[in-house]
């Protein structure tokens, strides 16, 4: 208890979760804080590559070979389990009826790449960031899950279409490139094959820009984070029932479980689990929602937009994070 | 100077859906060019937003143009209406003056 008390006062005291309240708080009181759009483009971008070429230049310098494969294989099997778990208990315990449910489940088996920005900084204030093989994890996890859902809602209006002889339309296919090869994989999987090939070498010349100023970089970020999260909460907060709000806030320790029971035979370090642990526990707000609104228009984005990044992700960066530090530290 | 009736359909639609419906439109004949505005904000069914407040472009609303010739205006847009119906979108229609008639 003490563990977890010391790790949530120090994330809490940190300077990152501190400018997202600044930007939550201030949108909670109509203060706009928020990034144009281009500049908060730019710093995604910015930050993707950063971490993906540590990533790559971490896989060189661990020297990883097929044993790495194993972290991206567990990943991708819980990416697509957990949205079949999310569906049943949002039905059971929310009043969403199956489509948007299914849309809303598909976030939750996906990941939130600035939640496992931040766990990745966390850690490395504590002194170990996980291996480079996290970076490529994160983005084999982006996708299974955006398949699982829209096979549950397409499941979910033929039966309903069944049922009541009236078709509410159908859950429209996604070509590969739609549902993989989004800019956010792209550019992490292609700095990370750089900073693979790179190495030590190629870090040594970048790292001027690309390392020493990631932290300040980050705060901006969720300064900007913070501000999207809060006027969505505000302007939305009516589409969200208070069994869909818990679902947000239980359905991260849920995956973060049943993740920490996938990766117990790894071999991984302790950071490197947790990180697992904050893929599994996040819910994606860039891809899934661009995929939803495309294949899935049926389903309401004030509903899956306003849960993952008004109620889950201040959940995670707050209080998920730390509470899965302290958990690993214990459990492993 | 001398202009030519057409037909103008403004869409308004999701970011996320304008490379859809950009391949719809490229495979109508009648159809020989759109332009694509992007929307700054507006106010609708889930209150007011901004572009300045989105996580990504897929949040937010484009604009789609296209001037074309009023005999085909029906069949562009019960195409168009097919793929619009079930997002969140705007559809409208308006008579224009052109001056170079063989561009549309």
């Amino acid at each position: 208890m003490e563990g977890i008390i010391a790790v949530a006062i120090d994330n809490l005291t940190s300077p990152m979760v501190l400018f997202f309240a600044l930007g939550f708080f201030g949108a909670l009181a109509r203060v706009d804080l928020a990034l144009p759009q281009p500049v908060a483009k730019t710093i995604a971008l910015y930050l993707m590559i950063a971490i993906g070429f540590k990533g790559g230049v971490g896989m060189t310098e661990s020297g990883a070979g097929l044993g790495a494969l194993a972290p991206i294989a567990v990943g991708i099997a819980v990416s697509a389990a957990l949205p079949f778990l999310g569906y049943y208990l949002l039905r059971v315990g929310s009043r969403l009826g199956s489509t948007d449910a299914a849309a809303v489940a598909a976030h939750y088996g996906s990941i939130s790449i600035v939640t496992f920005l931040t766990a990745v900084q966390v850690l490395q204030d504590r002194g170990d960031g996980g291996e480079g093989v996290l970076v490529a994890v994160a983005a084999a996890m982006e996708a299974p899950a955006i398949v699982a859902g829209l096979w549950l809602a397409a499941r979910a209006m033929k039966a309903s279409a069944a049922a009541n002889g009236a078709s509410k339309g159908e859950a429209s296919g996604l070509s590969m490139r739609e549902a993989v090869l989004n800019g956010s994989i792209i550019a992490l999987l292609g700095a990370f094959a750089i900073g693979w090939l790179t190495g030590p070498e190629g870090m040594a010349d970048v790292k001027p820009f690309f390392s020493d100023p990631f932290k300040g970089v980050l705060c901006l970020f969720l300064l900007d984070m913070g501000a999207v999260a809060g006027r969505g909460l505000v302007q939305n907060r009516k589409a969200l029932d208070i069994g869909t709000v818990l679902f947000g806030l239980y359905m991260p320790l849920i995956g973060a479980t049943v993740m920490a029971v996938a990766i117990w035979p790894l071999d991984l370090s302790i950071a490197g689990k947790v990180l697992m642990m904050v893929l599994a526990a996040s819910a994606s707000y860039i891809a899934v929602p661009a995929a939803m609104r495309l294949a899935l228009p049926q389903a309401n984005p004030a509903i899956y937009v306003t849960l993952s990044l008004g109620v889950t992700f201040p959940f995670n960066v707050v209080i998920g994070i730390p509470l899965y530090v302290a958990v690993a530290e214990w459990f492993f | 100077m001398q202009t030519h009736s057409k037909t103008r359909i403004d869409i308004v639609i999701e970011s996320a859906a304008v490379p859809r419906l950009a391949r719809l439109l490229d495979t109508e004949q009648s159809v020989h060019g759109y332009t694509v505005l992007p929307v700054h904000g507006g106010s609708g069914e889930h209150g007011l937003w901004t572009r300045d407040g989105l996580v990504s472009e897929a949040d937010g609303m484009m604009m789609v143009m296209c001037i074309l010739d009023t005999q085909h205006k029906d069949a562009v847009l019960s195409r168009v209406y097919a793929f619009v119906k079930d997002r969140a979108g705007i559809i409208t229609l308006s008579e224009v003056e052109v001056v170079r008639p063989t561009r549309f």
